[in-house]
């Protein structure tokens, strides 16, 4: 095994409609760790989360980016995917008239390239996870993402990331918008996931969710750069504190 | 034309025997009269504003003798009935007419059979109702087919007869001309549904396809009609569809358009009685260099009726489609709905997608609405499916089978595969 870090990003900076929103990110995502990025609206954290996951729109300008030691910006985002990328969306997409069952075997027989044992247990694997996040087995049939409510759509992301198992998921916001059982069940999920094999870098607001899926390191993004990081206590500090004291942090450094 | 080859083919039609009912002779020839004193469509006349008359005009004379019906005898060749279906009506190409119809259907009284025999066997009936939302005077070309179709069919579906199987129509081609013309006849409180289907996997370069099919309703019956046009690219289709449905009849309509190099239709339900309903849903894929033109009418003649209306188009590489679609609400129908959808997806840039609401409004007490969209696919739900893995051509794929799923999910459950197989295969190459 590899003792180099799952997802290393270096001096990372993306542009969106001509205007740079990430400004010089390096992070570095070993086997096993749990990352939270928290930070102000407007920040940068869903571009680096698209920049990742290739993101048409999301340009960079300069930096890299490996997972498992692969450089993956030259990859499109399809082979991002099957390189162990995972995206959770903030704001994932109806796709009307394909149903969810048809989209997750589309997905897995992507990801899986042929491995006919795992195709042959797809029903059974989707049954499991349909559990595993509480979801009705009637979402089956319905068109991905449309009509489903907030948090339907943020247990539905988690799901689809318990199939396809990635090397790196990038959860954005995940808990935005869940209830407070919702939450547990979609942690639930997340710790299911969780193993010595993967890396997850969680972007929330709120400190409560890791409460559930407890961080290894929490970094603070502002402005398109990260601008503190530390461990689990540094979330306690910013809901406590807010990101005022950060900012006259900056200047003072400045 | 000189009147003196008009005078000559008005004769040379009377020359013909087709051996069927002097009626239906006559009603041939006044209607061959017709068409020879009828001048191609104007091309300001709004529905011609699309495609060319010209295209449909046959490019040799008819050559009447060989295009007349050849009457089926016994001992003709007879095909199993698929066992999906309740009746099978069919030719093979040529100009004979056969059917199968299960114990079941035939216990029941269920009538599917050549119109020209039916002419005959069922000379009420077919006299009552030929030609009646059809006529010699609807346009040129009905015209024309009223005067020349072979391989007529006829369905009847008494009084309180419930068809669980469909009856499935084979709509063979009859080589370079075909003038074929379906009549479908059903009570009161009856449920059926018939599968109509215009194919083959002939070649003719230049062959003409005029269809017309007319289908009449009594009360409070649940009818389910499937068309299907998928001839081959060599074929440039004609079709006139008229619906009349009576007093809390329900009519759920499903329309396939995908072959064809050129294809006009023209589909018309008439709400005729209280509480009558008309639905219809229509999917169209074109590609190449194919040109549709429909035009879909929903006529509101009685009150407290209500219509809606779906028409999916997606287009590829050079592929055109207009489409217009009247509502019409007579003055004494109140409370009447009428909705009316048009979407479209246009697949790369040199598609083209035109849509025109018409509506004739002539009651106030009316709720009705329709809408239209142009647009291409959200390049957003390719990302999101490309973020699993899936890569864009497949994406692309699974978005524009995704476009139509919702209507192709409405319908009944045993000619589901039959669309979705052919939509899939004329989609294979996005
Ligand atoms: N597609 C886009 N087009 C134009 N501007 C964009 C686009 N995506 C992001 N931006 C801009 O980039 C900046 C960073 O946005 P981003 O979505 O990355 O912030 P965020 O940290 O995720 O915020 P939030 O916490 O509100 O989700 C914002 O000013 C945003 O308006
Ligand atoms: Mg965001």
């Amino acid at each position: 095994m590899s003792t180099q870090p799952l997802l290393k990003i270096n001096d990372l900076h993306v542009e969106v409609a001509g205007i740079e929103v990430v400004k010089g990110v390096s992070l570095e995502l070993n086997r096993g760790e749990v990352h939270a990025i928290m930070g102000p609206n407007g920040s940068g954290k869903s571009s680096l989360a698209n920049a990742i996951a290739g993101h048409p729109s999301y340009t960079i300008t300069s930096g890299e980016v490996f997972v498992d030691g692969e450089d993956i910006l030259e990859m499109d985002p399809t082979e991002r995917s099957l390189a162990g990328i995972f995206l959770a969306f903030q704001y994932p997409m109806a796709v009307p008239g394909v149903t969810v069952t048809g989209f997750m075997r589309s997905a897995v027989k992507a990801h899986v390239k042929g491995d006919e044992q795992i195709l042959r247990r797809f029903r059974k694997d989707l049954k499991a996870k349909f559990e595993l996040l509480e979801m009705d087995p009637s979402f089956s049939t319905r068109y991905v993402n449309d009509g489903f409510s907030g948090g339907e759509k943020k247990r539905f992301e988690i799901l689809q990331m318990a199939m396809l198992n990635p090397k790196v998921a990038i959860l954005d916001e995940t808990d935005s918008g869940l209830d407070i059982d919702a939450l547990k069940v979609v942690s639930k999920g997340i710790n299911k996931v969780q193993s010595e094999e993967n890396t997850f870098l969680l972007v929330t607001h709120y400190q409560r969710i890791l409460n559930y899926v407890k961080p290894d390191f929490v970094h603070v993004m502002m402005d398109g750069r990260i601008k503190q990081s530390g461990g689990p206590e540094l979330a306690h500090k910013l809901e406590e504190l807010g990101y005022d004291w950060l900012k006259s942090e900056v200047q003072a450094e400045a | 034309m000189t009147s003196d080859i008009l005078e000559k083919s008005k004769t040379e039609f009377r020359s013909i025997q087709t051996g069927e009912p002097g009626w239906l002779y006559d009603l041939r020839q006044a209607a061959w009269n017709t068409y020879m004193d009828t001048p191609l469509p104007d091309r300001v006349h709004h529905l011609w504003k699309y495609t060319d008359p010209k295209v449909f005009q046959p490019a040799s004379p008819v050559e009447l003798s060989n295009i007349l019906p050849v009457i089926s005898e016994e001992g003709d060749e007879v095909r199993e009935l698929p066992a999906q279906f309740s009746a099978f009506g069919y030719n093979r190409g040529d100009r004979k007419v056969f059917s199968v119809l299960s114990d079941d259907a035939r216990d029941k009284g269920i009538v599917v059979m050549d119109l020209s025999v039916a002419a005959v066997e069922h000379k009420k009936l077919v006299q009552k109702h030929l030609a009646s939302l059809v006529n010699a005077d609807f346009g040129k070309f009905e015209s024309l087919n009223l005067a020349v179709w072979n391989t007529g069919i006829f369905i009847y579906v008494p009084d309180n007869t419930i068809l669980e199987k469909p009856i499935y129509l084979h709509r063979h081609p009859t080589g370079l001309h075909t003038y074929t013309r379906l009549l479908v006849v059903g009570g009161d409180n009856s449920q059926f549904s018939v599968v109509n289907d215009y194919s083959c996997h002939c070649e003719n370069e230049g062959a003409i396809v005029n269809g017309v099919n007319e289908v009449v309703v009594g009360k409070s019956s649940n009818v389910e009609l499937m068309n299907l046009q998928r001839v081959p690219r060599t074929h440039k289709t004609f079709i006139t569809n008229r619906n009349k449905i009576d007093a809390d009849t329900k009519l759920n309509a499903y329309a396939l358009s995908i072959g064809s190099e050129t294809s006009k239709v023209d589909i018309g339900t008439q709400l005729a009685g209280r509480g009558a309903e008309s639905r219809w849903h229509g999917i169209l894929y074109g590609k190449d260099n194919q040109h549709f033109d429909h035009h879909t009418r929903h006529e509101h003649t009685a009150g407290n009726t209500w219509s809606n209306l779906e028409f999916k188009v997606a287009l590829k590489d050079k592929s055109v489609s207009s489409y217009t679609g009247l509502i019409r609400i007579e003055e004494n129908a109140s409370n009447c709905e009428a909705y009316q959808e048009n979407r479209n997806l246009l697949l790369n840039d040199g598609t083209k997608a035109e849509s025109i609401p018409e509506l004739e409004i002539i009651n106030d007490e009316v709720s009705c609405s329709h809408g239209v969209t142009v647009g291409k696919v959200d390049p957003e739900m390719i990302y999101y499916l490309n973020s699993r893995g899936i890569d864009s051509a497949q994406a692309l794929r699974m978005v524009v089978a995704g476009f139509y799923q919702p209507v192709l999910d409405k319908l009944p459950e045993n000619v589901r595969d039959l669309y979705t197989v052919q939509l899939h295969k004329q989609m294979e190459q996005l």
